[in-house]
């Protein structure tokens, strides 16, 4: 309570502040062990008592105990915590011992919450502490992942989309579709999705990079997974039973820092010249003004206008009424900024309280957190906030009672579509005008014509101006005002989460414990879109590409509920030489989904009234209903002989209600070994040495409804009471089976000179084979699809970790992390018989765009598509007789997966109290397309439509006054070199209109300085706080800082959003903020 | 020592009773059906989903645009005959199988029976079949050899037919067709015909004569195959397609299923008449069909169109300093609810009129000629043209066997907007004279003769696509003919 209290005083509420008696005084000098230097700074504390206080500079202590005092703890960041009886002497000299086994302490922890040291671990075991994920506060586990651990590639988002996390890929990919993602385990409860964890609450993070180390999980293990442990009230040494409060209080400023490189040297408009305006007595009395001035081209969205020279024109809103600008005219200058000066200034706030208590019968962690993000996108923002329990107690003899709760709701307002025609970089990026100043743009964003439409930089041209109907000039052509918009249109969505455990154990004897746990992992969400009618009434062919602008309302709802009953037997006995852990347990899961959603359909019939039944046409109404279940029973056991000699084994059966009735049973295995031979050597300068193999098979489930498949719905809409049926496009084997994943690794961990430097090493070779997948059939068969069991992938590679303290000194360390993941090889080695390829992810559906294909002997997910045919013997590019390219629509541009991802972590402890942490992660490998950067050059966007040809010429001006773009190669028919000048604008279109995309694939490479921070931790005994605080951290951190290498900086490639590429991609976004953090 | 024995036993029990159950862990009861699906097909709603969608073939932009019945207002690129892969696959999966499925489910003994509760089981087969003719007629005038005899079977790799074989096939399924309709139970779910047999049977021997005539290229003389095909067809005592009423019609309902011509100008406005249009039917000395063909954006009568094949840099500035061009149709043509007329007595009947001008038929040509014409104005609420409009030069017919230039110009007028028609009676006839687009960015710069495969022909195919290729001279190009155009 007294800590309570103190916090009460801290926070400058009304407090009491209790004095102690004291009667007599201890002093000491602390020394470290290894070289016997004094340490100032250390907390010498009253062991069961707050009353402590620190070393000086010369590493001395004076304390005044109270007469029954008997134990000082004596406790240094790195340093073993030393434990001195107080006896008869008053002064004591005091040796602490440099902490060697830090790295030995963490535990792995796998499916059931079973928990192992890493020293007998036969796969790869990698766990992250909560202080190296969260040196910068990070609100998602995948981002505070990446290029921590060896194996993963993380495939970032754009800050830009509020709640989007991005994917983990772990060693490579499989499947036979865009991806298989990897499991999320948060104390034992799977969630479907990096959603919704708390990264305050993490005590540490497991990595489990395939079925060699995550079998016990079974199927949904099978692609590796991502063990969460969150904290819980720990008994502090000499502060057992004590109130602890964690008090984490952030601040996060992000702004737009990646964006594409644009032409600034040519405005908007298809017309290179301006056009002269005649007044005409029709024309608006404010546009008299005008008479004689010059427009350029409104109504086209691309920029292939007038060079931009400082001239006077008439910018877009001259046109309408009733502002400042009405009827005046301005200068064409370049607004290079204008797609960046869109986006706001984000901000995140991330406060967070935890209150935690533990005695020897029972232990509570309350938190409470909230997560409240302002937008880079105008109008959008996310609120979560979180509670956390867990709690156990001991209730009787043997017997322990524990819960776990956890339950999130986050609000959440924006669209966040970076798909095509998107209403921001969808067109700052494909169709835009590179001339618009978008600081007036915000100021005119509820600019109205007397008929209420919404003023659009892309209005037609005033020769379309008809008094009597103005809705043709003043209207969007295709775009409106992108402020307006956002006001226009909004998606409110809310998801509710529940999720946690209620667990008996029972200890029986003292080797065997049984352990019953029901869990529970509940979401509730609805989402709402409200698009107005304005949108319909301001734009005359904005509604073709998003129906919703006629009006919009979607209403829909969900409700998923997981629940698993698990029973865990757990023994664990020394014999002689042996000590042998085993745990043998059933899971039964079930889980039901429910979706409801309605929506109108073309318009409403009320402006602006959204209702369902306000639909112009009948809504359309969805309802979805699923049910899934399986059972499970496993067994597993590890064996150590002489803690250096390691076995161990792992047995699991599941039965699927979604696999054929007759054959729903499925097994799932996995065995490894390993040596400690450091500890037979003993060698002087080798700490440690573990040779280590393992060999994990997981069967996977399949989808439910899948079999026995072609089941036929009844369509929404009926033809005047007629209704309809489609016959489904896909045939189901009916002996359809899971998926057989593989993995076998074998791999070394070597530690030199006191742990000094650290290496792993583990070559793994995984194969996935009778996937079951819808494999695409040519339709011809009449169907689109084949469900059935087929296809294998094999894949390999080298995940290397390396741990280096490089200096080690009083004031000063530097500790070293490196992690690289080597894809020797992700082959697609057979899909189905006769199939040779088959298409997964389009984002453009014509004239031969890239296109992902999954293809027999090529690594996973190529892109496929047309790009510029070759000469065969000199590789040069064959021209046509007009000296264009010629389209090769069977053109192979490599594989979406980098063949090299790591990162490399620093961490430097400056004065032991400012702690400095500079993480890079890379990625080298790999391509994307951009439909950005193709319509970008289509609409003559971006910086290579501009600039010079070699004659020294703008490539813009006329291939007869000396302009247009060189290009040469052979001639398709002789194979004679040729040369050819091509006018710009037909060398921009010429990739669309002819079908070759080469210069739009892009590389994945990067390097990028993803966080660095600046933390330090006060001295608060010596400052003479530590009556009222433990501990007071402040950071300053950034994130995304510098994206240090890209082979083109157009887009971040860490953040492309589809597997295949993007379509629309938000910018990449830099952020700065600061943190306090501080116990009590 | 004997309260831990207790312990264990009670957890062995445990055990054993877990294990006992291991037959019931294999059961999961009706988890994993569909709430919200039956795996019995019901064949009259197959055959509404059908129809609901086939009007699609008869608004193909594409060949619309390549015929000149449009042009593009904003981004030309079909038009200037940009590189344009495509796939007809979709067909095959969808509505093609839809009504193999209505075949199967009435052949097959196990499911006739349920079947025929939809109507007789040989009508309902009658249907699927003309229906399913019809499709892949539009499809081989498009790209040529595709699969035929062995698609729809559940193989996916099967081989392309020619088109020769296609046609033959075509031509034979309709005739046997007409032979096996019965007088059984009316048929339900027919929002064209309403069950009305008499006269799928007129649509049947009406596409039979159209194909035919097709063939005319590689089948000149009145004793070759089409010729023999159109007589027999002609001849067919269930007769074909003569007037307005006897139509394949689908009126729309409006709501969730709109004529498609509503959803051309729904949000965009892409298209446009072309000049090509207003220019052939002011050479016919005015047309009053022009008032149904095209007219303003904002509903006036206009016989300005949109110049044809032009780049954006010239088009997008013309459509925005020509707001009196015309859209395509006049806006009461083109309602939610306006019919859709996909086969025409105007069309049958200017086919019997080229089969008699040939001397395939003794038919007479010059009657026929005018009633075509006339079921053309009649089938758009117009009157019937003046003897003015027979008598001007572009219209009147001359000397038996020279008449072609008119009556491939008025079936080209008949067809509109249907482009898949328009297109192929072109590329069949050469007329009316089409000029390539002059911003055209193909090269050589001329009027597409026929689609290319699609990516996933080449992806998912490959085998059967590359022989099929192999067999086109000039290769899968754009300029390359398909077999019946020569």
């Amino acid at each position: 309570m007294r800590k309570i209290s103190l916090l009460l005083v801290f926070l400058g509420f009304l407090g009491l502040q209790v004095v102690f008696a004291q009667t007599r005084t201890v002093t000491g000098t602390v020394s470290s062990s290894d070289d016997g230097t004094s340490i100032p700074g250390v907390s010498v504390v009253v062991k069961g008592s707050t009353l402590g206080t620190i070393t000086d500079m010369d590493g001395k202590f004076n304390l005044k105990v109270p007469q029954n005092a008997k134990v000082l703890v004596i406790s240094f960041v790195g340093m073993k915590t030393t434990e001195v009886a107080l006896g008869g002497p008053s002064n004591y000299s005091i040796k602490l011992e440099t902490e060697k086994t830090e790295l030995q302490e963490v535990v792995v922890t796998s499916g059931y919450g079973i928990k192992r040291a890493p020293k007998g671990s036969t796969a790869l075991s990698q766990v992250v502490n909560n202080d190296k994920l969260t040196a910068v506060r990070q609100t998602n586990v995948n981002n505070a992942l990446a290029g921590k651990v060896s194996g993963i590639q993380f495939q970032g988002q754009s800050a830009a989309a509020l709640g989007r996390t991005g994917n983990i890929r772990l060693r490579g990919d499989g499947g036979f579709s865009t991806g298989n993602g990897v499991l999320y385990v948060v104390d034992g409860t799977i969630l479907p999705n990096s959603n919704d964890i708390n990264m305050d609450d993490v005590e540490d993070v497991s990595v489990l990079s395939g079925p060699s180390a995550s079998a016990i999980l079974g199927a949904q293990g099978a692609n590796g997974a991502i063990i969460i442990t969150t904290k819980k009230g720990k008994a502090a040494s000499g502060n057992n039973g004590k109130v602890n409060i964690e008090l984490n209080s952030g601040l996060l400023a992000s702004k737009v820092y990646i964006v594409p490189n644009y032409q600034n040297d040519y405005a908007g408009g298809n017309n290179s010249q301006l056009t002269r305006y005649t007044y005409k007595s029709t024309d608006p009395v404010e546009w008299k003004t005008l008479d004689g001035k010059y427009y350029p081209n409104y109504s086209d969205d691309s920029s292939w206008g007038p060079r931009m020279v400082g001239q006077e024109y008439i910018p877009w809103y001259s046109w309408y009424a009733g502002t400042k600008y009405t009827g005046t005219t301005a200068k064409l200058v370049p607004q290079p900024n204008n797609a960046r000066d869109f986006f706001n200034t984000g901000s995140t706030y991330n406060n967070s309280v935890a209150f935690s208590k533990a005695t020897d019968d029972f232990n509570i962690r309350i938190s409470l957190g909230n997560i409240a993000v302002k937008g880079l996108l105008p109008t959008t923002s996310l609120n979560k906030t979180t509670f956390g329990l867990k709690t156990s107690y001991k209730i009787a003899k043997g017997l322990t009672l524990a819960a776990n709760v956890n339950f999130f709701t986050t609000q959440t307002n924006g669209d966040f579509n970076d798909g095509y025609s998107n209403q921001s970089t969808g067109s700052f990026n494909q169709w835009f005008h590179r001339d618009l100043d978008m600081g007036i743009m915000r100021e005119l964003q509820n600019l109205r014509t007397p008929d209420g439409i919404y003023a659009s930089w892309n209005h037609n041209d005033p020769t379309s101006y008809d008094p009597k109907n103005t809705k043709p000039f003043y209207a969007g052509n295709y775009w409106y005002n992108f402020y307006t918009y956002q006001n226009l249109s909004k998606s409110p969505s809310n998801t509710d989460r529940l999720f946690g455990d209620v667990s008996f154990n029972y200890q029986i004897i003292d080797c065997l414990s049984a352990k019953i746990t029901y869990r529970r992992q509940q979401n509730v969400g609805w989402s709402e879109q409200k698009f107005s009618t304005d949108l319909n009434d301001s734009g005359t062919q904005t509604t073709g590409n998003e129906p919703r602008n006629k009006g919009y309302y979607y209403s829909g709802e969900t409700y998923s509920n997981r629940e698993n009953l698990e029973s865990l037997l757990s023994f664990s006995k020394t014999f002689g030489s042996f000590k042998v852990n085993a745990n043998a347990g059933t899971d039964f899961f079930q889980s039901i989904y429910k979706g409801n959603s309605e929506q109108t359909v073309n318009g409403f019939n009320i402006k602006n009234l959204y209702s369902v039944f306000n639909s112009k046409d009948q809504p359309l109404i969805t309802n979805t209903r699923q049910a899934e279940k399986y059972k499970a029973a496993f067994v597993r056991a590890d064996a150590g002989y002489k803690d250096f000699l390691f076995l161990d084994v792992t047995l699991r059966n599941d039965w699927f209600s979604t696999l054929p009735p007759a054959n729903n049973s499925i097994m799932s295995k996995s065995f490894g070994g390993s040596f400690v031979f450091s500890d037979l050597l003993k060698l002087p300068w080798l700490s440690f040495g573990k040779i280590r193999g393992a060999w994990g098979e997981v069967p996977t489930p399949i989808g439910v409804f899948t079999y026995p498949g072609f089941a036929y719905g009844v369509n929404a809409y009926q033809w005047n009471g007629s209704f309809l049926m489609t016959t489904p496009d896909q045939l189901v084997d009916p002996n359809i089976r899971g998926a057989v994943k593989t993995q076998k690794e074998i791999g070394a961990e070597l530690r030199f000179f006191n742990n000094k430097v650290g290496l792993t090493a583990t070559y793994w070779d995984g194969s996935e084979k009778d996937i079951p997948y819808s494999v695409s059939i040519s339709n011809y068969s009449g169907f689109t699809s084949k469900y059935l069991n087929t296809g294998l992938i094999n894949k390999n590679g080298v995940d290397l970790a390396l741990n280096i303290k490089p200096i080690t000194m009083k004031n000063f360390t530097w500790d070293f992390n490196a992690t690289a993941a080597i894809l020797l090889k992700n082959q697609v080695e057979k899909i189905a018989d006769g199939i040779n390829q088959f298409v997964v992810q389009t984002i453009w559906s014509r004239n031969s765009v890239p296109v992902m294909v999954h293809t027999v002997g090529k690594e996973w997910g190529q892109l496929f598509g047309g790009g510029i045919k070759k000469d065969s013997i000199t590789g040069l590019p064959l021209l046509d007789s007009k000296g264009n390219y010629i389209s090769k629509p069977d053109t192979y541009f490599g594989s979406v997966l980098p063949k090299l991802t790591g990162g490399v972590q620093n961490t430097f402890t400056v004065l032991k109290d400012f702690t400095v942490m500079v993480n890079i992660d890379y990625q080298f490998g790999g391509k994307f397309f951009s439909l950005s950067d193709m319509w970008g050059t289509y609409s003559g966007l971006t910086a290579k439509t501009s600039g010079l040809n070699d004659k020294g010429n703008p490539i813009r001006d006329a291939v007869v006054n000396g302009g247009g773009v060189h290009v040469s190669g052979l001639d398709a028919t002789t194979k004679k070199p040729v040369d050819y000048y091509i006018e710009g604008a037909t060398w921009a279109q010429n990739p669309y209109n002819l079908g070759y995309y080469d210069e739009f694939v892009h590389s994945l490479t990067y390097i990028k300085l993803r966080e660095l921070s600046i933390g330090y931790k006060l001295p608060v005994a010596k400052m003479g706080w530590s009556n009222f605080v433990s501990g007071i951290n402040v950071s300053i951190f950034a994130q995304n800082p510098w994206l240090i290498y890209a082979k083109d900086r157009d887009f971040d490639p860490s953040e492309i959003s589809a597997a295949s590429g993007e379509a629309g991609q938000f910018p990449g976004v830099r952020s700065v903020g600061a943190n306090i953090k501080i116990n009590f | 020592m004997k309260k831990t024995f207790h312990k264990i036993g009670v957890l062995a029990l445990g055990i054993v009773l877990l294990a006992s159950s291991c037959n019931k862990l294999k059961d999961f009861g009706t988890t994993n059906v569909d709430p919200s699906a039956t795996n019995k097909p019901i064949t009259s709603a197959l055959l509404t989903n059908v129809l609901s969608a086939i009007g699609a073939f008869a608004s193909s932009n594409t060949s619309s645009l390549y015929c000149q019945f449009y042009s593009e207002t904003q981004y030309p690129d079909i038009s200037c005959y940009a590189i344009n892969t495509a796939t007809p696959m979709a067909n095959y999966s969808g509505l093609l199988y839809d009504l193999q499925n209505i075949i199967i489910n009435n052949t097959d003994d196990a499911t006739k029976a349920t079947a025929a509760l939809n109507g007789s089981n040989n009508n309902q087969i009658g249907i699927a079949r003309i229906l399913k003719a019809y499709i892949f007629w539009v499809q081989t005038d498009r790209w040529g050899d595709l699969p035929y005899t062995k698609a729809l079977a559940g193989d996916p790799n099967v081989d392309f037919d020619t088109q020769e074989t296609i046609y033959k096939g075509m031509i034979a399924e309709l005739t046997d067709a007409v032979a096996k309709f019965d007088n059984g139970a009316a048929i339900l779910g027919d929002i064209a015909y309403s069950g009305n047999i008499a006269q799928w049977k007129k649509l049947a021997n009406s596409m039979r004569m159209l194909m035919a005539l097709r063939l005319s290229k590689v089948y000149p003389t009145a004793s070759d195959y089409a010729a023999t095909q159109f007589k027999a067809a002609l001849a067919d005592g269930a007769g074909s397609i003569a007037t307005n009423a006897d139509n394949f019609t689908l009126v729309y309902p409006g709501g969730n299923f709109k004529n498609p011509y509503y959803n051309m100008y729904d949000g965009r406005k892409d298209y446009g008449e072309s000049e090509t249009m207003t220019t052939l039917l002011t050479s016919l000395g005015g047309d009053a069909r022009q008032s149904v063909f095209g007219e303003t954006a904002g509903g006036a009568a206009s016989t300005k169109g949109v110049p044809y094949g032009r780049a954006r840099t010239f088009i997008d500035p013309w459509c925005g300093a020509n707001p009196d061009y015309c859209y395509v149709f006049a806006a009461a043509y083109r309602q939610t609810t306006s019919p859709l007329a996909i086969v025409r007595a105007a069309s049958v009947l200017l086919a019997r009129a080229e089969a008699a001008d040939k001397g395939w038929t003794t038919e007479s040509t010059l009657s026929l000629y005018t009633s075509g014409i006339n079921a053309s104005f009649e089938q758009w609420g117009l009157a019937d043209p003046t003897p003015t409009y027979f008598a001007n030069a572009n219209v009147v017919l001359g000397a038996a066997g020279t008449n072609l230039k008119q009556i491939a110009t008025q079936q080209y007028l008949a067809y509109y907007p249907d482009g898949i028609q328009g297109w192929s009676n072109w590329r069949r006839t050469g007329f009316p004279t089409l000029l390539p687009a002059p911003d055209g960015t193909n090269n050589p710069k001329v009027i597409p003769r026929r689609f290319m495969y699609g990516t996933t022909d080449y992806s998912l195919n490959a085998t059967a696509v590359a022989a099929a290729v192999a067999r086109i001279s000039g290769g899968d190009k754009m300029d390359s003919r398909v077999w019946w155009d020569k």
